[in-house]
This record gives structure tokens, C-alpha cells and sequence, in this order.
């Protein structure tokens, strides 16, 4: 594309759907990581789970979930003032925030693959 | 509302999102298959899969509860997960086409239909955020209460 390209109100009704939805899908995601830790909290008190392993466990998967939401609620908050003022920066940074969720999102799962390939390839490797 | 536009750095930032998405996309047929395979593997052949969970390293427990679980319920639970990480995964790549197809004929019905997308995807998330949000402190209660 190499000219601006004018957007329409039927574009700009989608993308104020995508505002609500992904504010929502934020909220609850930090909602959700909040529920985890206090499970993880319960398991630690009650003795089932170590409290290093249990940490680490949280952190390796809470830290990737926190950064996608808190990007998503960035996306959602931009893309607001985007459409309120019609001020392109606000869109820039709104797509910025939507790139960095889903790399984020990627890189999460290439590493958490990587893992997970790995403990499998040393737990198979120490049973031999 | 006013007249607004979508400027050739934003189109670029939404070009890489929409590489991302399209990995990502990939990545969930991926695991959609996989997890399907597995479930077929493990309804099919249920004694080997457990052979393999307890060389493994699993506990006697577990390997009790695999081999009590009803095979419809896990042929049930393994079809839903395959379907949910599939939908997702359409979304995605269904997101990056659109997008794409958008660049080449700069038809705004395509840009439309490929928030449309992100939006599908966005509600499935919520959706399931909310479940498991309310299944796993659940299913984490009934194992405590039971062990």
C-alpha cells in the first residue's frame, strides 16, 4: 500500500468492536491469572506443590499472559482515542500494542514448545 | 464521525501483526491435530498410552485415573479441545488473508472482514478465558476433596 487509505464507518464500527472485545479479553485474562495464583497459593499451603517449583511454574506462564493482556488493554485504549479524536498516532500505537500481543504471543509459544520438547527428550533420555 | 485514515505506518505495523497472526494461526492446527491424534491414539490403544504415561514418571494416581476415565468422555473432551484450537487458529489466519487480500485490492470490505476475524477470535478467548477460569478452580477442588 503506498497511499493512505480512508477509513470507512463500517471499518470504524469494527474496530470499535474489536475495542470492546479485546478490553474484555484483558480483564479476564488478568482475572484468570489472578484465580491461578491463588490456586497456586492453596497448593503451596496445602503442601501438593513445592514452593520454588511452584513459582517458577507461575511466572514462566504468568509473565507472557500478563504482558499479551496489559498490550491488548493498551490496543483497546488507543484504538478508543483513535476513534473518538480520529488522530492517526492514536492508531499507530494501537497497532503497535496489537503487534507486540501477538509476538509476544508467538515468542510464548516457540519457547513454552521448546520446553516442553525438551523435558520430554530428558525425561525419556533419564528413564534409558 | 470524522473522516479518519489508515497511514502507511500503521498499515506496516498491521502487516507484521498479521505475520504473527498467520504463525500463530498455524501453529493452532497444529495442536489441533496433535491434541486429536493423541486422544485417537490413546481411545485406540489405552493400555500401551498408559505403559507410556507411567514410564513416563506419573504417578500410580494418575495412571488410576486415566485408566477409570470413561473413553467417550475423553473422546468428547478431545473432539472440543481439537475444535476450539482450530477456531481459533481459522480466526487467525482467516485474519491475516483478509488483511493481505486488503493490501493487494485495497477493498475496505476486506480490512472489515479482517477485524471481523479478530473480533471472532477475541470473543472465543473471552468465552473460554471465563470457563476455564470457572473449570479448573472447580476441577481443582474436586481433586483435593477426593485425594
Amino acid at each position: 500500500m503506498e497511499k493512505n487509505t480512508f477509513l470507512s464507518d463500517s471499518i470504524k464500527g469494527k474496530l470499535s468492536t474489536t475495542v470492546k472485545w479485546s478490553k474484555l479479553a484483558a480483564i479476564l485474562t488478568m482475572i484468570g491469572l489472578g484465580i491461578e495464583f491463588f490456586q497456586m497459593g492453596v497448593a503451596v499451603f496445602n503442601g501438593n506443590q513445592n514452593f520454588v517449583s511452584a513459582i517458577l511454574k507461575f511466572l514462566l506462564t504468568s509473565v507472557f499472559s500478563l504482558v499479551i493482556a496489559i498490550n491488548l488493554f493498551q490496543y483497546s485504549k488507543h484504538s478508543k482515542h483513535y476513534l473518538l479524536s480520529a488522530d492517526s498516532k492514536f492508531l499507530l500505537q494501537a497497532f503497535r500494542h496489537l503487534k507486540t500481543s501477538f509476538m509476544i504471543m508467538g515468542i510464548s509459544l516457540i519457547i513454552l514448545s521448546t520446553l516442553f520438547l525438551l523435558s520430554l527428550i530428558v525425561m525419556i533420555l533419564h528413564k534409558m | 464521525m470524522e473522516q479518519t485514515t489508515l497511514d502507511q505506518a500503521s498499515a506496516k505495523e498491521l502487516n507484521v501483526t498479521g505475520n504473527w497472526t498467520y504463525f500463530i494461526g498455524f501453529y493452532y492446527v497444529f495442536i489441533g491435530l496433535l491434541i486429536l491424534t493423541t486422544g485417537i491414539y490413546f481411545i485406540a490403544n489405552k493400555e500401551s498410552s498408559l505403559l507410556f504415561v507411567n514410564y513416563l514418571g506419573a504417578s500410580a494416581n494418575v495412571i488410576q485415573f486415566l485408566n477409570d476415565t470413561n473413553i467417550w468422555l475423553v473422546l468428547g473432551l478431545t473432539v472440543l479441545s481439537a475444535v476450539v484450537v482450530f477456531v481459533n487458529g481459522f480466526c487467525l489466519i482467516t485474519f491475516k488473508n483478509n488483511e493481505v487480500s486488503f493490501f493487494l485490492t485495497e477493498d475496505e470490505s476486506k480490512l472489515s472482514a479482517a477485524f471481523k476475524s479478530l473480533e471472532y477470535y477475541l470473543k472465543l478467548n473471552s468465552f473460554f478465558t471465563i470457563i476455564l477460569s470457572i473449570l479448573l478452580p472447580l476441577a481443582a477442588i474436586l481433586y483435593f476433596s477426593i485425594s
